[in-house]
């Protein structure tokens, strides 16, 4: 199956809601199924392969490239876009006024995820951008508004800085395809001064969407104040595709003395996500701040650039994608039955409704890495990985883990605790169905993968060597055969 | 010569964006950046004594002296890119100065609440 | 003092980017000087000589036939064509932001009434002119594979006519046509594209016979492709128009 029909399909039934205000709802749900079903069944069977858009081979036309790492992370990007999509279907409300603005992005982060050309990307960031730029602005009141906005400007900074870098590449190397470029680039072909200020311009660019710092001021604003579902996509599906974003194009082009200081930034990301998330009171915001730790830990594992710390990466961002799914419905639960999320309200939670409290656990406790879970492993990466770098960096790693360890933890205990006020009399609750059935397959996801051994683990080790070495193999090709 | 003023029109609107205090002086910093961008990006493609890169009467052979293409084609996305989200930027600003009554990030991000 | 800071970033950025340019070397490849640019080191060459698939003979105004592309304009060639993704890529980003224009501040059944009064001369002969911007701007689009131009500047000249009607009559409104016309042409862009993915095996290719170079029916399907621009664009942009003069709608 043509890729393609990944991003078409999408497209072409946002345009048909747009006059058709009627059945957008329903057009929201097919296109989904259809592409989280095509993400798997469709995507799983073909062999590692560029698909060339309008018949052009590359680098004369636009490819889209199915690796590894593609074949990994289409699904998951797909499935958790169909749950979000499906949890609050009985709640309507806001998700049918805005399920053009899904579709559309359900086809930009396809697209992301799958083309190889940099001006292609650009205009998949700007449309995921604008995306999200709306989903941002969907809460109540002006606040979110005045996030979004914030939001806007940084990102709109952030793609033109990037399309300078872009540019700037083009005149020196006169391509725009990415694996052509990651092979002129490895065999020393542009001038240094050209690789150096091009990679800087593209990590600002795509540090904004990444949440690295110091590019994520709009980070806590924006994931606190929009609404249910849109924050559940913009918290799960969007970083997986943003930080593949910024691995793909910087293991391709970047310049070695520009990885060092994205793994200094990721580093700092880490340490500062971690500490402020600590003196959160409100669930929400700490959720924020452990997602701007995350994708820190992930764009640091890929700035050391190795085999191994990508794999670590991968891991960590599919981890992200389904713990953080499963944390921010249960946050939504609780502000549905409670209206506040803070320690007060929470105190005693889980032993009232015994099912919220578990999957609770499973992914805070995955997000965290312990053991038995599938944060561990990534984790292990992470931590392997940085004895690589300087001395300091395992350091800094281990205490921003032992803060992340101890808050979570801290919020596991509320959640537990017995030492419950008025609430703690009242009945026991039930969360809605469909919380019930995601929770059920995220955290049967989560604990699997947690316990497997390591057989499974090569399909993470076969995605990120494809992102290290396979784009370059494919580059080469090209160059030969022009 | 151009591509030094390009430069300089990006960095005056990266000196707007950072110490401009109204929402519409912040979206006109950004256009200006933009404008900056785009014209840099043709300047990449331009080659001395080339044509326009139109086959016509006047030159109607593939094998003359022309232009680079690609750099337009990318600025013709990019300027289209950039007109959307002005007007959704806009659009915003509108929707916030309707129910917070300023137009003032420093007012807008230090709270208060709604006034309508 | 915040403004001596971000004066100091903006210049140190400048100088950032300076070092990069001029940088053409003889033992690597940097941004060349300006005007001198090799295009055989770039893929341009090959968009030029319209010989990506191989084919290396000249191409000669109003004599070529069945060339690669078949237009006269190369930079049509490349938008529309060897790179219409990305002109798919940024039709929808123009869609969702009008769409999102629309959530934000539309669906009001008022109208802003405007604050300059104007005087019946302007107004009648604001009747003629728009309909001539529609027509130049059709004319635009229309053209897109023989002059500069294309679909985009003329959807923008045909909004243009739309804003000229909309500032002198305080009555004017969209019709509830335009949002039809919007969604349907996006359809067809992408129905075009599966068109092409069913028939020739890849998403947007160029299926139909591209005739002469330079006559105004050659260049397969580009001239449909961006007349479907045009007049989306057009629409689009009426729309915001509309949208930014509406009062009274659903702001949360």
């Amino acid at each position: 199956m043509n890729p393609v029909w990944l991003i078409a399909i999408p497209l072409a039934l946002a345009f048909v809601s747009a006059f058709w205000r009627s059945v957008s709802g329903w057009v929201l749900i097919i296109a989904a199924f259809f592409n989280a079903f095509a993400g798997v069944f469709g995507v799983m069977s073909l062999t590692v392969t560029s698909f060339s858009i309008g018949g052009w081979k590359a680098p004369y036309g636009i490819s889209l490239l199915v690796n590894d790492a593609t074949k990994l992370l289409l699904p998951v990007a797909n499935i958790l876009f169909l749950f979000a999509v499906l949890s609050y279907l009985r709640k309507g409300g806001e998700t049918a006024r805005y399920s053009v603005v899904f579709l559309v992005a359900l086809a930009s982060l396809n697209g992301i995820l799958l083309t190889n050309d940099l001006f292609n990307l650009f205009v998949f960031l700007e449309i995921a951008g604008i995306t999200a730029y709306l989903l941002a602005s969907t809460g109540e009141g002006s606040g979110s508004k005045v996030a979004s906005f914030k939001y806007l400007i940084i990102g709109s900074v952030g793609s033109l800085l990037y399309l300078l870098g872009v540019a700037i590449l083009y005149g020196a190397a006169g391509t725009l395809n990415i694996s052509e470029l990651a092979a002129r680039v490895s065999s020393g072909q542009i001038s240094g001064d050209v690789t150096l200020v091009s990679s800087l311009l593209i990590v600002a660019g795509l540090g904004v969407e990444s949440k690295l710092l110091p590019f994520n001021g709009w980070v806590p604003d924006v994931l606190t104040k929009s609404s249910r579902v849109a924050t559940l996509v913009l918290a799960s599906v969007y970083p997986l595709a943003m930080v593949y974003a910024f691995s793909k194009v910087l293991l391709a082009v970047g310049d070695d003395r520009v990885m060092s200081l994205v793994i200094l930034l990721g580093t700092a990301t880490v340490l500062v996500g971690e500490v402020l998330a600590f003196s959160q009171k409100s669930l929400r915001r700490t959720l924020a701040y452990s997602s701007i730790a995350q994708s820190g830990l992930a764009i640091f594992l890929v700035g050391v650039g190795s085999v191994e710390s990508v794999t670590g990466s991968i891991m960590l961002l599919i981890n992200n994608a389904l713990s953080k799914f499963m944390l921010f419905s249960i946050d939504d639960q609780v502000i549905d039955e409670a209206g506040r999320d803070d320690r007060d309200t929470l105190y005693g939670y889980g032993r009232k409704s015994p099912i919220v409290g578990v999957t609770f656990v499973i992914s805070a406790l995955s997000i965290a890495g312990m053991p038995l879970f599938f944060g561990f492993r990534g984790k292990l990466n992470a931590i392997s990985a940085s004895f690589d770098t300087s001395l300091a960096v395992p350091v800094v790693i281990l205490v921003a883990a032992a803060i992340e360890v101890t808050y979570y933890f801290r919020w596991i205990f509320t959640f537990f605790n017995p030492v419950g006020t008025a609430q703690a009399t009242e009945k026991r609750m039930l969360p809605s169905v469909e919380f019930l059935a995601f929770g059920l397959v995220l955290s049967t996801v989560i604990v699997f993968l947690g316990v497997s051994s390591g057989e499974a683990f090569t399909m993470f080790e076969r995605a990120a060597d494809s992102l290290v070495n396979g784009v370059l193999a494919i580059g080469k090709a090209i160059l030969g055969g022009m | 010569m151009i591509q030094y003023f390009s430069m300089m029109l990006v960095a005056v609107g990266l000196y707007g964006l950072l110490s401009q205090k109204n929402l519409v002086k912040l979206i006109i910093s950004l256009n200006i950046a933009e404008i900056g961008v785009n014209l840099f990006i043709v300047s990449i493609g331009y080659v001395e004594g080339g044509a326009a890169p139109i086959l016509s009467s006047v030159s109607d052979n593939s094998s003359l002296l022309f232009v680079d293409p690609l750099p337009q084609a990318l600025v013709l996305t990019s300027i289209v890119i950039g007109v959307g989200v002005t007007a959704l930027a806009l659009s915003l600003i509108v929707s916030v100065s309707k129910s917070r009554n300023t137009i003032d990030i420093t007012e807008l991000s230090s709270g208060g609440g709604d006034s309508e | 003092m915040k403004r001596i800071i971000s004066a100091l970033i903006a210049l140190l950025f400048f100088f950032m980017i300076v070092t990069a340019l001029n940088s053409d070397s003889s033992d690597s490849m940097g941004i060349p000087r300006y005007g001198e640019v090799k295009l055989s080191e770039r893929v341009s060459a090959k968009y030029i000589e319209k010989s990506v698939n191989g084919n290396e003979d000249e191409i000669n105004f109003g004599v070529t036939v069945d060339a690669e592309t078949g237009s006269a304009n190369m930079v049509t060639s490349i938008v529309v064509n060897y790179r219409s993704f990305d002109t798919l890529g940024e039709v929808t980003v123009l869609f969702i932001s009008a769409t999102g224009v629309g959530l934000l501040l539309g669906g009001g059944r008022k109208r802003i009434g405007s604050v300059i009064s104007v005087s019946p001369v302007v107004k009648t002969a604001s009747r003629v002119i728009a309909p001539l911007l529609m027509v130049l701007g059709i004319y635009v689009f229309a053209h897109g594979h023989l002059t500069p131009g294309g679909g985009f500047p003329g959807g923008a000249i045909i909004a243009a006519g739309f804003l000229l009607l909309v500032v002198v009559d305080d009555e004017k409104r969209a019709s509830k046509g335009l949002k039809i016309l919007e969604g349907t042409m996006g359809l067809l862009y992408v129905f075009i594209g599966i068109a092409g993915l069913l028939i020739s095996g890849s998403f947007l290719s160029n299926f139909l016979p591209t005739g002469v170079v330079g006559e105004l029916f050659s260049a397969g399907i580009i001239p449909v492709v961006y007349s479907i621009i045009g007049l989306k664009v057009g629409a689009e942009l009426s729309g915001i128009v509309d949208d930014f003069i509406s009062e009274g709608g659903d702001e949360v």
